[in-house]
């Protein structure tokens, strides 16, 4: 039976929806958490020279972006169709700018591993790995504010919001994988810091926008109240993994850990206790955080007033 | 294998619209739509759309406060847009606008990423997620052979029946005029509120209906311009 449907503000569920293929619709987020934090990882690494991170991002970028988002796909056997058009398409360009971060930072890594003597090669797939990690990383924002049809995620936010994001969830994975490979004291500090000051910008940021957001439009508004959970839709559990996740357990709660250890400049064993559990919420605060994002977008109701 | 000149063929480049040449558009009547839901079962039998996938909808909507309340419905689907913002998005180059002004998607490109989807102002298009069939047993050969025209894993959306209007045009009918070579959804509205014709020609039905009747669009201020115009219930100034 056809249902006569009712139509107000419809929150796309396309992606990071429950759709009819199991596991497989299920894989976007993980790819786009991947496809932040890996790029992230690279950087943090090459500019603190810790060769372990080097090969952890590139293992999650294959495995947890590559993998994942192939899994997403309808069709992933015409994944390089994808590259057909990038003078107008974000997804195109998002999926050239992985492959030459995947190509530049490989050969980058596998060389340095090797100490290879090669300098102009290194040299030149530093350079490219770093310019390509930069793009890869903003890309995702870029693709969603460029929607017109969801207001929700038309600005500048987005792309600034998922670049902060992937810095930081590199600099945690960084300062995580510190409890298992030497990472110097004055490195962590100087992560740490860093970490501080991101988690403050983009707690900022998002709180300022989800006010400017909800003051702009009605579906901009229909989106806020989704995230804040005073939404009928948020029913599926909306408003509690946003503001519980996201923001207390994603941002403020490791905001307040680092204070302590950013106070306290010497890392004790006390305070570097507290960077593992900072770190892991960090982490899940930044999934939630692009989850409800996404799940947040609203289109306007199709009816005119006529 | 299409070589390198074909597939430039298949992005046509806008050249801006003579009269000569022809833009296929659609006029919906407000007025007579009874939200019958037989333009969305007829489409879905023509083009043997398996449950889930859905190229025509009948919105239900209420609007005003008590008592001038009304309740209307909007038949919604592709809007076959002048700037359509999935020909934008999608990555593969599987959608595709016609000079004639269709918007279609080639199946055969389609990697399933469904940001076509996401940036249709109009929610005008379905994923086909698996294989499902009304009566997966007891299907007629009709039903085989359409069913069989869809794959698994890509996007399905209206394309004004392309088919019927091209093989129209090649036995010397006329889209809109002659059932043949209309869309299905057309020919079997039971209160006759759907029109179809050439918007390029303004002696055309659906030219003098959108002209006389003040006709509008859905959504204008996203900017896709799209090829559907609604007429009011009411007779506007």
């Amino acid at each position: 039976m056809i249902r006569t449907m009712r139509e107000g503000f419809i929150f796309q569920r396309d992606w990071a929806g429950r759709g009819e293929r199991g596991f497989r619709d299920q894989m976007l987020m993980p790819a786009i958490f991947f496809g932040a934090v890996s790029p992230g990882l690279y950087i943090s690494s090459l500019f603190t020279d810790f060769l372990p991170g080097l090969w952890a991002s590139l293992i999650m970028n294959i495995a947890g972006y590559g993998v994942t988002h192939l899994l997403y796909l309808g069709k992933m056997e015409r994944f390089w169709r994808g590259l057909l058009n990038i003078r107008h398409s974000w997804i195109s360009r998002g999926i050239l700018f992985n492959i030459l971060f995947t190509i530049s930072s490989s050969v980058f890594i596998i060389l340095k591993a090797l100490g290879a003597e090669w300098g102009g090669l290194i040299f030149l797939c530093k350079w490219v790995s770093l310019v390509s990690a930069l793009l890869f990383l903003a890309y995702p924002g870029f693709m969603l504010s460029f929607v017109k049809a969801i207001p929700f995620w038309r600005s500048a936010v987005e792309p600034t919001l998922f670049f902060l994001q992937g810095i930081m969830g590199g600099i945690a994975v960084q300062l995580l994988m510190g409890a298992a490979f030497s990472l110097e004291q004055q490195v962590s500090r100087m992560l740490l810091r860093i970490d501080f000051l991101l988690l403050i910008a983009v707690l900022v940021i998002m709180l300022s926008a989800l006010v400017i957001k909800s003051l702009h439009g009605d579906a901009e508004r229909v989106s806020v109240m989704y995230l804040l959970g005073i939404h009928p839709a948020t029913k599926d559990g909306g408003g509690a993994f946003f503001l519980v996740g996201a923001i207390s357990g994603g941002l403020l709660i490791p905001i307040a850990l680092l204070a302590v250890m950013v106070v306290f400049s010497e890392l004790s064993g006390i305070s570097k206790a507290l960077v593992y559990p900072a770190m892991m919420l960090q982490l899940v605060g930044i999934y939630l955080a692009k989850y409800g994002f996404i799940r947040a977008g609203a289109y306007t109701p199709p009816a005119p007033k006529v | 294998m299409k070589n390198i000149l074909e597939r430039l063929e298949d992005f046509p480049v806008d050249t801006g619209e003579s009269k000569e040449m022809k833009h296929y558009g659609m006029v919906i009547d407000l007025k007579k739509c009874l939200g019958c839901q037989t333009c969305t079962v007829s489409c879905k039998v023509f083009h043997g759309l398996g449950p889930g996938t859905v190229r025509v909808r009948v919105v239900e909507e209420e609007q005003g406060e008590y008592p001038r309340v009304e309740r209307f419905y909007l038949p919604i689907r592709c809007m076959h847009c002048d700037e359509p913002e999935c020909l934008k998005a999608c990555p593969t180059g599987a959608t595709k606008k016609r000079p004639d002004g269709i918007v279609t998607v080639d199946q055969d490109e389609c990697m399933g990423c469904r940001y076509c989807a996401i940036v249709c102002p109009y929610q005008a298009r379905s994923f086909i997620a698996v294989e499902r069939r009304y009566f997966p047993e007891n299907g007629n050969t009709w039903e085989n052979e359409r069913y069989a025209e869809h794959q698994v894993g890509t996007m399905d959306k209206c394309d004004f029946c392309h088919e019927r209007i091209d093989d129209g045009v090649r036995r010397g009918l006329e889209p809109g005029k002659d059932p043949d070579a209309t869309p299905m959804c057309v020919i079997s509205c039971i209160g006759k509120a759907l029109y179809f014709g050439d918007l390029n020609d303004p002696e055309s039905k659906v030219s003098r209906l959108i002209r006389e009747r003040k006709g509008f669009r859905l959504k204008e201020e996203v900017g896709t311009r799209p090829s559907i115009y609604y007429l009011s219930r009411r007779v506007r100034p």
